[in-house]
């Protein structure tokens, strides 16, 4: 099969951000930037996919200089190409100005299925997966749980809020991929060395103008400093009267 | 501005998220004069619902089948675009659910519209119209302008409090295009989920666990403690990670964001990511035994001790007050 991941480099969840008052609010000096999260299941499905039945594995990202040295870990997890698409800057994008950046890049390769992680951690919009399907006409099922392909038909399993669905769809598709999916595989030192000969590809590109305009962004209000109890004979009688002031 | 909010209603009433989504949409159709609010209810409803709907402001209110009736959100999208395409709303939104996610992202993607996820506040000046929602998990909350309209936006449960704005509204009969029609996708298997426990993004109160529950058995004291109180049940990556808990239930940056009322945290110790999850609670609650544990500098109330006495002891007592108030 031959696979395409999207993928980005978004700052690490135990990060500490330091907000600034102008564009890009945020202080990117020191900032550890990672493969998303989501990213990871998505990227170890495809090279178990590619194990399983051959063909190739190229991951595509749009990134900037901050965020380019740690996609080279999809490189050593697995995949056989990284093309970058290069922006003088990525920070909260909107989702459809990425997902017509990389549907451009897609439509000139061939693919069978295309995967993504269900969302990023930092823009939070989990939408890029089904702009992505939507502008390249193809079915979109999201944030799978569980995966398998046969004869040129994919079987995927997902959860809604009061279900779990198995679904079925003929490829090329596209798919997010949620937690608990797989466990990402932590590449080995002959991994990473391997990775060091594949290859990458950036190219520059121009995004269309954003519909969005992030006014500001502020850190969220400090909490009031609340009341600290040790004794359990003290406590739990104030937790029952905390709760019912609560009208619980 | 017109707007159209999507609605849900269960057993025969509307929900608490969708009662806030609809004042949002109130708010935003008297910008700048009086515009149409439509509604759209998906569930079971009766003339009871509809009033309910009048009641926050709906001027227009069609209804229909359940969702759950009618499976994936593809399945319902060709339901919503009939609504759509008739009032070409400047805004839809909708209260933020997995199945609404997609519904919304379907929405934006066909009709090219601009698209804003997980919003907390609506905020108005002088007819500029800007959305705060969180970024980077919550460690940092945004303010966006939209530029450019259509937009599809969805609101986060529990963020906003529901106003009353009665109106009197009319509901046009409308018939709705087969579900089966119109996906290419094909539904081999549902699987209900048997849980009666209210869903993590819509509970007023959350009961989670962390480490400091020492055995993935010891989950069940969790449990217990969230079906005294009628709480949904959350957990930390720490033992999602471990296996002990089913993803599903990850409070966090990656996992869900959440914004009830009380979030009780037992055997947690808050790291950044988790913290970052939980900022829009209102009073977080923290039991453990560390008390340099960084979850009490968010607490509203914070009980340095053991879960595993704590806990009974709390059930006991409640029940006790129960027992006593009934």
């Amino acid at each position: 099969m031959n696979l395409i991941v999207c993928v980005k480099s978004t700052p690490v969840s135990d990060a500490v951000l330091k907000v600034l008052p102008q564009k890009p609010y945020i202080d990117r000096l020191n900032l550890k930037y990672d493969l998303n999260p989501y990213d990871e299941y998505a990227i170890e499905a495809a090279v178990q996919l590619k194990e399983q039945t051959g063909g190739s594995v190229i991951a595509i990202s749009v990134s900037d200089d901050a965020t380019s040295s740690s996609l080279k870990r999809v490189l050593a997890m697995g995949a056989d190409k990284l093309i970058e698409l290069r922006l003088p800057y990525v920070g909260l994008n909107e989702p459809l100005t990425i997902a017509r950046l990389l549907a451009a890049e897609i439509r000139t390769l061939p693919f069978d299925l295309i995967l993504l992680g269900k969302q990023a951690i930092d823009t939070g919009n989990g939408a890029t997966g089904a702009l992505l399907a939507s502008l390249l006409n193809l079915p979109y099922i999201a944030a799978v749980t569980n995966l398998s392909v046969t004869n040129g038909k994919l079987e995927a399993t997902r959860e809604l809020e009061d279900c779990r669905l198995t679904l079925e769809c003929v490829l090329p598709a596209v798919i997010t991929t949620e937690k608990g999916l797989n466990k990402p595989r932590y590449p080995s030192l002959r991994d990473i060395m391997a990775a060091k000969k594949k290859e990458i590809v950036v190219k520059v590109v121009t995004p269309e103008e954003e519909n969005l305009d992030i006014a500001q962004l502020q850190p969220p209000a400090p909490r009031a400093v609340g009341k600290i109890l040790t004794d359990p004979t003290v406590a739990v009688p104030e937790l029952v009267s905390f709760l019912k002031n609560q009208g619980i | 501005m017109n707007v159209l909010v999507y609605t849900t209603s269960k057993n025969g009433k509307l929900t608490k998220a969708s009662q806030e989504t609809l004042t949002a949409g109130r708010q935003l159709a008297g910008i700048p004069q009086s515009g149409k609010l439509v509604a759209l209810i998906a569930g079971n409803s009766t003339s009871d619902t509809q009033q309910q709907a009048a009641f926050f402001g709906a001027d227009i209110i069609y209804t229909c089948a359940t969702r759950n009736d009618l499976g994936l959100p593809h399945h319902f999208y060709p339901i919503l675009e009939q609504i759509f395409d008739k009032h070409l709303p400047d805004f839809t939104l909708f209260p933020l659910d997995i199945f609404t996610h997609e519904l919304a992202n379907i929405l934006a993607a066909n009709k090219q519209a601009v698209l804003l996820h997980d919003c907390l506040a609506i905020k108005n000046e002088n007819g500029k119209i800007s959305f705060q929602r969180p970024v980077y998990g919550g460690k940092a909350l945004a303010e966006v302008n939209v530029v450019r309209l259509p937009a599809v936006v969805t609101i986060r449960p529990n963020a906003l409090v529901a106003a009353s704005c009665p109106v009197q509204a009319e509901c046009p009969t409308f018939s709705w295009v087969s579900p089966d029609q119109a996906t290419n996708l094909l539904i081999k298997n549902v699987e209900a989920n048997a849980s009666v426990r209210p869903s993590l993004t819509e509970a007023r109160i959350i009961v989670a666990g962390g480490r400091g529950i020492k055995a993935p058995e010891n989950f069940t004291l969790i449990e217990e403690l969230a079906d005294c109180l009628g709480a949904a049940v959350g957990a930390s990556r720490a033992i999602v990670d471990a296996g002990w808990v089913a993803p599903t239930h990850q409070v966090g940056q990656t996992g869900k964001a959440v914004a009830p009322d009380i979030y009780i945290a037992c055997g947690i110790s808050g790291a950044m990511q988790h913290l970052a999850g939980i900022g829009s609670a209102k009073h977080i609650i923290a039991i453990n035994t560390d008390p340099d544990a960084p979850i009490f500098k968010v607490a509203s109330l914070g009980i340095v001790g053991d879960l595993f006495e704590i806990i009974p002891r709390f059930i006991q007592a409640w029940r006790h007050n129960e027992s006593k108030s009934s």
